[in-house]
């Protein structure tokens, strides 16, 4: 049923063409641009920009970080997304609402208080720092800032599965003689994974984007803790804008790839669910 | 969106109850641990920190300092812009993707999710290199003067990139759960796409929408990164809150860093609270919405008082524009060759169908037989792809469904859920601005006719299926439509309420006479309530007529078939004569020598039962069960020698004449036959 509504509901031409006007002026111009102003290097130029050892570092720091960070919240974000769906508790919807807390936090102040709890004298930097944690201008600092911005990301994709999940078939499988860590190993698990390869994937995209708290928390030491996007910051200010565009040209392959990634893994998710 | 609002609750407890205790509870402490050090502790810091030196200097802070004050009113100029421009985006693209399909659509909501998976970073470049100095547009702009790079139009084109998602990521599942049965309401009732939007469309989504501006807003107030490219770090001019937070941190000036941060922090909470409010309230209104959608009889709703026909005296009838125009014998509606395809489907294929004026005709078939897109195309919700439509030999295929002046009754009623009994009875007549007395009194007549007078300011959820389904009626009927259109009127409703609304409906159009088509699956229904039936099947008119005829002379098997309850025997026919297992019927329409197979049918009623043979037209059968309750006994049988059941409905009188029991051998004699070849009736 290809159009059954256009002729009769009103608005078509008008929606449609102020989405992709809005669209293009907003979106696909200025990206359009980008990759022009990147295309006007040559090869050479091009790849001396994106792939110093400097820049090669960056990458490595802003993938591996946002990995493990990611990692982080698979687990983390499973055990929150447990306890709200399946136990009463005091002050549980409190703890519901806080763990959208990094959605609505600006990213700024996150990294400013960051930066501070983990030094010496910080809140827990004095019960760290001692031990040889350094939570802060450390690789650590930066895992640990990416896995508050990317908890909602598990949390908001598992919950809704794992409260759908019919307990009858948990009822089932005990039935059948397994134990409860059977049960969850071999029922509950592979039905969650989609929701949890999705969440995850979110939160690994969201932290290879991540500037704002990084730059507070990281020290941005080249070579050591010095993200890419930081790269970028570098060469404007430098007025080296091509250089700025080769660079983010990168960036933008990567995140475009993980946004069709992510919206294969949704699909894949939603056909499982159902 | 896949939410379980009535199961939901039990079932969490009933689970809880399986991990022990001690697993229970490790749990949760591990988990609020994990939120403790994530969350609770940063965000107390930040209080803590900010109110460290007493309350003086945190005002001080904050209002004292010239740059963080026009920071502050900087970004309270800046968010709501941002945002603002967003809300037109997400109701266009909403708009445009939630309620049609057309080729790229998928993308186009791809394409909505880009600045999720784009860094800010790279957001700030993007327009750097199209607007600053040595942008594409840099020299241009300069020589006009004007200024977007390191200036406020920059952070605003920045912060709209960066959260224009969130206003139509929030719409667009919404608007495809509600669906657009009530706006293709609005249309059939008369509404323009302003009416339409502001009345129908708004109501519905107003909390989503809020939720969509709340997520936006925070993300606008708070954006970092791609603010920072833009904004060029001038003090009190285009340093926004979250910059300015940063840049006093540069200056190792950490109280008013703090007091800034913690001034953001409180607008975060403030946030999630009325984010979780309005989670809630969407949560509540799903599950008032799914309680509605549930079928239920007669019973639930407010004071159902049962059906009675009441006689109208002329004079207070509601007058139908029919009716006020001389009364004209003729056509009514007529269906001229009118052919539709949905792709490789063939939903019409050149049908022809003529309505008398004032008649109630049935539109009968099986499900995918056309009847349904027939009825929407008859009322302008969809177009034929060759064909015409006329109203009273005036041509209305090109009209809109708005201009028709028709009324529609959806099957699943369409009822403005956000509106009383009474105003979704007036809004055909609101949105033809009649005036509010007339509306009044026309609305009120209205209610009196579908006997629900006294429940005009009950809201629609408070009502029972059938009620429901009158308010509907009603509403079609309130601006005086030249036709009246019921798609499977009583399609949701229980077996009672549905029997009384049949009766109800058919005295109904007794007093107002107003052309009328619906459309039906249910063979009993369309002949007890239509003057006329047209039996439908694959896009085609299979038979047109009274209910009597079609019923008595059925003009191929498929009618047969569909009027269903019948007999079917297989045999093959031959030089005038038709063999069916022991049955022989003469059949002298087909002379030829070549054999062919036959389908013969025989009504249940129509078969007879002996205890002996009566020649050769007879079959021998087992008694397989017995129903005597009831007018008629139904004797299911079945004749071993050719494997066919048998069901034969017998008087009472006869059945006790003949002392059937389960198991009996008997002998079955047809009293009429209709033997089908191909197309080919006698």
């Amino acid at each position: 049923m290809i159009d059954v509504n256009r002729r009769v509901l009103p608005g078509f031409r008008l929606s449609l063409g102020y989405t992709l006007l809005y669209l293009s002026v907003l979106v696909l111009i200025p990206l359009t641009a980008c990759f022009l102003k990147a295309a006007s290097l040559s090869f050479d130029e091009f790849w001396a920009a994106v792939w110093t050892p400097r820049a090669r570092a960056a990458y490595a720091l802003t993938f591996g970080t946002s990995f493990v960070a990611a990692s982080l919240n698979v687990g983390l974000g499973l055990l929150v997304a447990w306890v709200l769906v399946r136990y009463h508790f005091p002050f549980k919807r409190i703890f519901d609402a806080l763990v959208d807390l990094p959605f609505a936090l600006p990213t700024a102040v996150a990294g400013l208080v960051y930066s501070s709890l983990y030094v010496k004298s910080g809140w827990l930097g004095r019960y760290l720092v001692p031990l040889g944690i350094q939570g802060s201008y450390s690789r650590l600092a930066i895992v640990l800032v990416l896995t508050f911005i990317g908890l909602p990301f598990v949390v908001r994709t598992v919950q809704p599965v794992l409260a759908d999940l019919e307990a009858e078939v948990e009822e089932a499988a005990a039935c059948l003689g397994a134990t409860r860590a059977q049960t969850f190993r071999r029922v509950i698990l592979p039905s969650l994974l989609p929701a949890i390869v999705t969440g995850f994937a979110l939160a690994f995209a969201r932290g290879l984007g991540e500037y704002g708290s990084v730059v507070f928390v990281s020290g941005n030491m080249p070579f050591k803790t010095e993200i890419a996007p930081v790269l970028i910051v570098a060469a404007l200010e430098e007025f080296h804008y091509k250089q700025a565009a080769a660079i983010a040209v990168v960036l933008l392959v990567a995140s475009l790839t993980m946004l069709v990634l992510i919206n294969r893994l949704e699909r894949w998710s939603k056909r499982d669910g159902n | 969106m896949a939410i379980d609002v009535t199961a939901g609750a039990a079932t969490t407890r009933r689970r809880a109850q399986e991990d022990p205790w001690l697993v229970r509870w490790t749990l949760v402490t591990i988990a609020a641990a994990v939120m403790a050090v994530l969350v609770v502790v940063p965000l107390a810091n930040v209080f803590y920190e900010a109110l460290a030196r007493g309350p003086q200097a945190y005002w001080n802070s904050l209002v004292g300092d010239a740059d963080t004050l026009s920071a502050i009113l900087l970004t309270l100029r800046v968010a709501p812009l941002a945002v603002l421009a967003n809300v037109v985006f997400g109701l266009a693209a909403a708009w445009a993707i939630a309620r049609f399909r057309f080729p790229g659509r998928t993308l186009l909501i791809a394409m909505i999710d880009l600045p999720f998976a784009v860094s800010p970073v790279v957001a700030g470049l993007i327009f750097v290199l199209i607007f600053g100095l040595q942008g594409y547009l840099g020299p241009w702009l300069r020589e006009h003067d004007i200024k977007i790079i390191f200036a406020t139009p920059g952070l605003i084109l920045a912060t709209a990139f960066v959260t224009f998602p969130f206003v139509a990521r929030e719409l667009i599942p919404l608007m495809e759960a509600i669906g657009a049965e009530e706006e293709t309401a609005a249309v059939s009732l008369g509404a323009r796409a302003w009416q339409i939007f502001r009345r129908i469309t708004l109501p519905n989504i107003k909390w989503g929408l809020l939720y969509g501006i709340i997520l936006c807003n925070a993300r606008a107030m708070g954006e970092f990164g791609a603010v920072y490219v833009v904004s060029g770090h001038i003090g009190g001019q285009t340093d926004t809150m979250p910059l300015r937070v940063e840049k006093l941190f540069q200056e190792y000036n950490t109280a008013g860093s703090y007091a800034l941060a913690s001034l953001l922090s409180s607008l975060a909470l403030v946030t999630l609270l009325v984010k979780t409010a309005l989670e809630w309230q969407t949560r509540h209104e799903l599950r008032s919405r799914l309680r509605e959608s549930l079928p239920d009889g007669d019973g639930g709703g407010a004071a159902a008082q049962p059906l009675r026909p009441r006689v109208v005296p002329p004079e207070h009838r509601p007058a139908t524009t029919a009716e006020r125009s001389e009364e004209t014998t003729g056509v009514g509606i007529s269906v001229k060759n009118v052919t539709k395809r949905f792709g490789d489907f063939v939903a019409l294929d050149d049908v022809n169908v003529e309505v008398p004026h004032g008649a109630l005709l049935a539109l009968l078939g099986p499900s995918g037989s056309g009847k349904t897109t027939l009825l929407r195309i008859i009322a302008g919700l969809d177009v034929p792809d060759s064909g015409s439509i006329h109203y009273q030999e005036e041509d209305a295929t090109h009209r809109s469904a708005r201009d028709r002046n028709v009324g529609f009754v959806f099957q699943h009623y369409a009822l403005f859920r956000h509106m009383s009994v009474f105003e979704n009875v007036a809004f055909g007549l609101r949105v033809r601005r009649w005036p509010n007395a007339k509306v009044e009194e026309r609305v009120h007549e209205l209610l009196r006719l579908v006997q629900l007078d006294g429940l005009g300011r009950q809201s629609p959820s408070q009502l029972s299926g059938g009620q429901r389904q009158r308010v509907a009626l009603a509403r079609a009927l309130a601006a005086e439509p030249k036709v009246l259109l019921l798609d499977e009127p009583f399609g949701a409703l229980d077996a009672k309420v549905r029997q009384e609304l049949r009766h109800w409906l058919r005295k109904l159009h007794d007093e107002i006479h107003v052309t009328s088509v619906f459309v039906t699956h249910d063979q009993e229904e369309a002949f007890e309530v239509a003057d006329r039936v047209v039996v439908m099947n694959r896009g085609r008119v299979e038979q047109a007529g009274t209910p009597q005829e079609v019923f008595e002379h059925p003009a191929n098997a498929f009618v047969m078939d569909f009027l269903g309850n019948v007999n079917v025997f297989h045999g093959r026919v031959e030089g005038g004569r038709a063999l069916l297992g022991s049955f022989e019927v003469a059949m002298p329409e087909y002379p030829h020598d070549e054999s062919r197979p036959v389908k013969a049918y025989v009504r249940p009623h129509e078969l007879e039962i002996d205890r002996l043979p009566r020649g050769a037209s007879s079959l021998k059968a087992d008694v397989l069960r017995i129903n005597p309750a009831g007018s008629a006994v139904k004797v299911e049988l079945l004749a071993k020698d050719f494997g066919v059941p048998i069901n034969i409905e017998l008087g009472q009188e006869r059945y006790a004449e003949l002392q059937l029991k389960t198991g009996d051998t008997v002998f079955v004699f047809p009293k009429r036959v209709r033997v089908f070849v191909q197309d080919f009736q006698i």
